[in-house]
């Protein structure tokens, strides 16, 4: 196990994918690089559409193999997933790559009980026993904080709340003991008490067994309450990435400055009627049908002014200054 | 503004839904959903009351029942002065056209074989507004210019829409009648940050323009209180928190809302790596059979001897500046005064119930 010394356990380089519609070619992710670490947690937000869930479905083998075509490279462990057919894909599921969906409702079969699921995750990873498999559920079960463990083998996905769903969901995602945990939305359905929750077993699992994690969201306060790297996506393409510190103290990207100030903050005392209004950018993303020439959020961007902004991409690079944090954008705030 | 009665007022209000039994041969209803069990509460005219709580925990429900979408099991609602079940039938139409509804999802609340322009333009036809072809098409243009969309869209269907302009045409519509008090139900929730803002901001400026009294109905905290005047806490059907913003989310006096304020996420690392976050243990109740006494007590890091056997009250709470400057000073300390301050109903600030 080479990363046993130190390294990324999955490294993304130049992921693309893009899909045949009736309107034509859809380019919805664009040169995606990341890499994950053991036990870290990279962060990947952006808005509806902006290719989130297509790029971690990619990585996994999960697009309709007819109309997707993906490019780039994917490196788990020493291993490339880019190319894989579905039986060798389907190894690395579970047992490799875990992975938790935003709506426990519709990834949950509803005719089958909990323990059953759980079994068959256990079941598919590793060849056990019907009785050891049994007693390793209950045990998973009890880990993601379900009380009364034995009994609720017997549920069906209805019997059980939102919250209690979605922490069967994660102890089906970890059966396998995957090094990397991909949570797509896992937490946006849920209220905020049991999402704290769940971010807080998350969080000691992730610790207990140094997985990695991808937490894609659009929720900035979950982001800088977890994540040690973050990702801006937007059309696809990574427009800023550094440390939680960076993102969030020193953004660079007028959309990630527009991103946190369209976000409220429950601690500012000022009574509503004396806040300013929350800052706004006009307009939608670009389709991915048609994608602007140039910088992509050219259209929306309130501080364009580049003559290049209309007709050159803007290269994701280095903040000076500031290791690790990268920006793609010909602007540069006051004061950086 | 202090003598102002308020424009809507609920007393002792119950929404009880009755529950099939799931035994095949049991006709008989065994259970009742107590979604709104014993509500006190008014909206002041030109304010914005922002409601809170936990998914089932009676907001949707509460909302439509001070609009009367939905008949209460018991108490009342008054609208402005006037006990609304009093009201005949023709009577509480002409009091409908006062009140609208912003409803959560834009997806699922508007016809999608009908035009926008004709969604909009339902309410005119419906309480008989803005009579002629011209004059009704010429406001379904203002309307649409107000929240943003334009008015040449009026013949397109929903679904060649937005979220975020799908949710400003269900606006449009609950405009359309000229209403005093609207009931926005989750506006935001199914929206992305930015258009969350754009949204907010509408609301906040139509409110100044027109003069319109909110209740904003919101899982978001932040949200509320970017927006709202006056915060509700809803747990299990009861209000257990209400007051003045500032005060109710910065400093809480209700476990439930200590727990709610701590849990959500401020968008800085900073903040987030010194806070102390209340996990609660355990689910929220079936509202079918809530807990005996207070209801929050099988999950309240306090609970303490009393909580299982008291049922406790909204009693005032906070310091001095929680009564509010203006009124303490007053004079004129009539009922609706009184009910300014922060309220709390907890047996911690004393047993009462
Ligand atoms: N099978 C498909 N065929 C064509 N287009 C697709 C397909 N699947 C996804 N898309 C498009 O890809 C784009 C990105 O979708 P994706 O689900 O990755 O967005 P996301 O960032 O996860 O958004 P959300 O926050 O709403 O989940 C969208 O425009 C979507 O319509
Ligand atoms: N028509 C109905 N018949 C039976 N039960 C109902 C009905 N409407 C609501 N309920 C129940 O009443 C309770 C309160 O529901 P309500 O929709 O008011 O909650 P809410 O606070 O708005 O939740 P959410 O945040 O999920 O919208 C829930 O238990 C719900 O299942
Ligand atoms: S009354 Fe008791 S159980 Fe209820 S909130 Fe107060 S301390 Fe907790
Ligand atoms: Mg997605
Ligand atoms: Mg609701």
């Amino acid at each position: 196990m080479r990363d046993e010394q130190g390294g990324p356990v999955l490294s993304v380089r130049d992921l693309r994918v893009a899909f045949r519609t009736p309107r034509g070619l859809a380019r919805v992710v664009n040169g995606l690089s990341y890499d994950v670490e053991p036990g870290r947690t990279l962060a990947i937000v952006g808005e509806s559409g902006s290719g989130k869930s297509v790029g971690a479905l990619a990585l996994l083998g999960l697009l309709p193999g007819d109309v997707a075509r993906i490019s780039g490279s994917a490196v788990f462990d020493g291993y490339e997933l880019i190319g894989r057919d579905e039986e060798e894909m389907r190894a690395v599921r579970g047992a490799g790559v875990g992975m938790v969906f935003q709506d426990p409702a519709t990834s949950l079969n509803p005719v089958l009980t909990v323990g059953r699921q759980l079994v068959e995750a256990l079941r598919a990873h590793a060849s056990m026993p019907k009785d050891v498999a049994r007693a390793r559920a209950e045990e998973l079960l009890a880990e993601v904080g379900i009380p009364d463990p034995r009994s609720r083998l017997e549920a069906y996905p209805h019997q059980l709340s939102g919250g209690m769903r979605q922490r069967v969901m994660i102890a089906i995602a970890l059966a396998g003991q995957p090094r990397v945990l991909i949570a797509d939305e896992a937490t946006t359905a849920l209220d905020v008490t049991v999402q704290a929750q769940i971010l807080d077993l998350l969080m000691r699992l992730q610790k207990e067994h140094s997985t990695g994690v991808i937490w894609i969201t659009h929720d900035l306060g979950v982001v800088a309450g977890i994540a040690d790297h973050v990702l801006v996506m937007y059309a696809g393409r990574c427009v800023e990435e550094g440390s939680v510190d960076a993102l969030f103290e020193r953004p660079v990207h007028p959309y990630t400055r527009g991103l946190l100030g369209a976000t409220p903050v429950v601690d500012d005392p000022r009574p509503a009627r004396e806040r300013d209004l929350l800052v706004t950018m006009p307009g939608l993303p670009p389709d991915p049908v048609e994608l602007p020439e140039g910088c992509a959020f050219y259209p929306r961007c309130p501080v364009r002014a580049d003559v290049r902004c209309r007709t050159e991409e803007p290269p994701l690079a280095s903040v000076a200054g500031d290791p690790g944090h990268r920006a793609a954008t010909f602007y540069t705030p006051e004061g950086v | 503004m202090a003598g102002e009665p308020p424009l809507v007022r609920a007393s002792g209000l119950h929404v009880h839904f009755p529950m099939r039994s799931q035994m095949p041969f049991r006709r008989s209803v065994t259970e009742v959903v107590r979604a709104v069990d014993g509500v006190d509460l008014h909206v002041r005219r030109g304010e914005t009351l922002g409601l809170v709580g936990e998914s089932g925990c009676g907001k949707s429900t509460l909302g439509q029942a001070l609009v009367r979408l939905i008949d209460p099991s018991a108490g009342t609602v008054e609208f402005d002065g006037v006990d609304t079940a009093t009201l005949s039938a023709s009577a509480l139409r002409s009091l409908r056209r006062r009140m609208a509804v912003i409803f959560q999802d834009p997806f699922a609340s508007l016809d999608p074989r009908r035009t926008v322009g004709d969604t909009i333009g339902e309410p005119l036809a419906i309480h008989g507004l803005h009579r002629g072809r011209r004059r009704r098409r010429a406001r379904i243009g203002e309307l649409m210019e107000v929240v943003g969309l334009d008015p040449d869209h009026r013949g397109r269907y929903p679904h060649e829409f937005s979220g975020g302009q799908r949710q400003r045409v269900g606006i449009a519509r609950a405009l359309a009648g000229e209403p005093e008090f609207v009931v926005c139900d989750e506006p935001i929730a199914s929206l992305d940050v930015s258009v969350q803002a754009q949204v907010m901001n509408l609301l906040v400026r139509l409110q100044r323009d027109f003069g319109l009294t909110y209740l904003f109905v919101s899982h978001d905290l932040a949200a509320v209180r970017q927006v709202a005047d006056r915060v509700a806490v809803m747990y299990l059907g009861r209000i257990v928190e209400i007051g003045a913003a500032p005060s109710v989310v910065d400093d809480p006096q209700h476990p439930y809302t200590e727990a709610l304020v701590s849990a959500v996420p401020a968008p800085s690392p900073r903040k987030e790596r010194a806070r102390d976050r209340i996990v609660l243990g355990g689910d929220i109740p079936s509202p079918a059979a809530p807990p005996s006494g207070c209801r929050f007590r099988t999950r309240c890091p306090k609970v303490f001897d009393p909580c299982p056997h008291y049922d406790p009250v909204l009693q005032p709470v906070g310091g001095d500046d929680a009564l509010g400057g203006d009124d303490a000073v007053g004079g004129d300390t009539g009922d609706a005064d009184a009910a300014q301050g922060h309220q709390a109903a907890c047996h911690l600030h004393g047993v009462r119930g």
